[in-house]
């Protein structure tokens, strides 16, 4: 199409075309900038969903390092020939878990990498699900016919073993979840609790716990050492408590200024909390004995208080995945609201602008309709004057009348073209215009 | 409120000529002649037929149609 032949069809369009026109091209940005911030919102959402997917993951991982440190616990405190009975619970926990964590596994190995291959790609073949399953069922067998202290040994370095692979899967998870790139204050240091720090805390337990055992069973082959150990340990599950305690407390003051306020998180965390740091301070109180006088305290009561600690670490631990989920759904929520409500108010902006433009658009095309149709029997009413008059000048017998009539139609026109100019004029140029027109109009009219 | 006359000039113009105009220009010849839209009766019409013929025919462009107006308003 030639410059020329478009500037024709341009110049063919109505005004109203053109106006719709103009309000198209200017809603265009409009359209464009919505466009761009919902799809902003997009992949945040979808992070937060990942996050979930990885949360998801961790719940029956976690389980399953609460089952193996129970395990180890108990095969520490038992007695070898009730060993078989005693770990029935926590082998049927580590069981139970690991297939929960399979058939979660399966929903979310595409997102998470969490699949054999997508594992295998990382160097991280070793921590398949059904490799870490398989190895489970043998320990699970094993653990049924414990009668010397070395296949005890034997079990408890398997069950170490175990420990520290679900652990590492656990932190793959948390990495490729992005679980531990968590972009709220709140929720990071909920992460911070779920992800880092409770399995270092369940760790420190497992290791209290075995040290401790040593040294009361008297099995320790350098008493000083395992002493400075314990009390190294005992400081580190110390001080984990009182990592996990100050991001709690992070996550409560930064909850109200994340996507709203989570109506679970403080009372159902703090009770959690306080339960927690309650089973500690008393498992504190144990090996704190135990450092003065192993004499003072049992391997059976040690393994109690273990076991009491590891209960209540994995109800806070529970608590905390919860509220997570619900601190991750509050965002999902904010996020959809924000998306639906940006894409409303452009809607509404390109609806408004439109209904604007329509009214413009009439006040513009109306008057112009009218001056149309006031002018347009002009060039008819001038032609068929024209005619009449050359007629009445061959016949040189005009009719008075008629040609009366004629000028009279002429003025009339006259006057109609001038009222038609002024209001052209009022509407191109503004009333100031128009009135410097009349005036101009009158002066001439007077010459 | 207009005659029948006064209405039945108005639809027979305002097949030639567009009505807002029929109206304009049969209001400019009822006010030359002294006459007024409630009170026109036919014989009006037919008294001052020069002038409705005249003044409605300029802006009737075809001379066939032109003619035709004539012949109904003369018929009126």
């Amino acid at each position: 199409m030639t410059p020329e032949s478009s500037s024709v069809e341009s110049s063919r369009s109505s005004v109203s075309t053109k106006i719709f026109l103009i309000v198209a091209i200017f809603s265009l940005p409009i359209g464009v900038l919505a466009y761009l911030l919902a799809a902003n919102y997009t992949p945040q959402i979808a992070s937060a969903q990942l996050e979930i997917s990885g949360n998801s993951l961790q719940k029956p991982l976690m389980r399953v390092l609460y089952g193996l440190a129970s395990s180890k616990n108990t095969l520490q405190g038992c007695e070898t020939a009730a060993c078989s009975s005693s770990l029935a619970s926590p082998t049927a926990l580590v069981s139970a878990s690991l297939d929960a964590a399979a058939a979660v596994n399966t929903q979310v190995a595409a997102d998470l990498n969490t699949n054999a291959d997508g594992l295998a790609k990382k160097n991280h073949k070793d921590l398949a699900l059904e490799n870490l399953q398989s190895q489970w069922k043998l320990l699970a067998a094993a653990s049924g016919k414990v009668s010397t202290p070395e296949e005890r040994a034997e079990l408890v370095s398997g069950y170490d073993h175990l420990f520290a692979q679900v652990k590492q899967l656990v932190s793959y998870a948390g990495d490729t979840s992005s679980l531990i790139l968590d972009p709220d204050l709140d929720s990071y240091y909920l992460v911070d609790v779920t992800l880092l720090a409770m399995p270092e805390t369940v760790s420190h337990i497992a290791n209290t716990a075995t040290i401790g055992n040593r040294l009361l069973a008297g099995t320790t082959a350098n008493a000083a050492v395992d002493q400075a150990a314990l009390a190294n340990e005992s400081v580190l599950l110390e001080e984990s408590i009182n990592r996990i305690a100050a991001s709690n407390s992070t996550t409560f003051d930064a909850d109200a200024a994340n996507h709203g306020v989570s109506p679970t998180l403080q009372p159902k965390l703090s009770a959690a909390l306080q339960a927690y740091k309650g089973a500690a301070a008393s498992y504190a109180t144990t090996l704190k004995a135990i450092l003065a006088n192993p004499a003072q305290t049992t391997p059976a009561a040690l393994a109690t208080q273990a076991a009491a600690l590891q209960k209540a670490s994995l109800d806070y631990w529970e608590t905390s995945a919860a509220e997570l989920d619900g601190l991750l759904n509050l965002r999902i929520a904010d996020f959809e609201s924000s998306r639906i409500q940006a894409l409303g108010f452009s809607a509404l902006a390109v609806v408004l602008a439109t209904i604007i433009a329509f009214i413009i658009g009439r006040s513009i095309t109306k008057p112009l309709q009218e001056l149309v149709r006031n002018l347009a029997p002009g060039a008819t009413l001038l032609g068929v004057s024209v005619e009449r008059i050359a007629e009445a000048s061959q016949s040189q017998t005009p009719s008075a009348e008629e040609s009366a009539i004629i000028c009279e139609e002429l003025n009339a026109h006259a006057d109609n073209m001038r009222k038609a100019v002024l209001e052209l004029a009022r509407h191109v140029e503004g009333s100031a215009a128009a009135s410097r027109l009349v005036s101009e109009d009158a002066g001439q009219t007077r010459s | 409120m207009p005659s029948p006359a006064y209405n039945s000039l108005v639809k027979l113009v305002s097949v030639y000529v567009d009505s807002k105009k029929a109206v304009e220009v049969i209001t400019r010849q009822l006010t030359a002649c002294n006459l007024n839209a409630d009170t026109i009766a036919t014989a009006d019409i037919k008294a001052n037929a020069l002038r409705f013929t005249t003044a409605c025919s300029l802006y009737v462009s075809d001379v066939s149609k032109r003619d035709e107006f004539k012949a109904k308003l003369a018929a009126l």
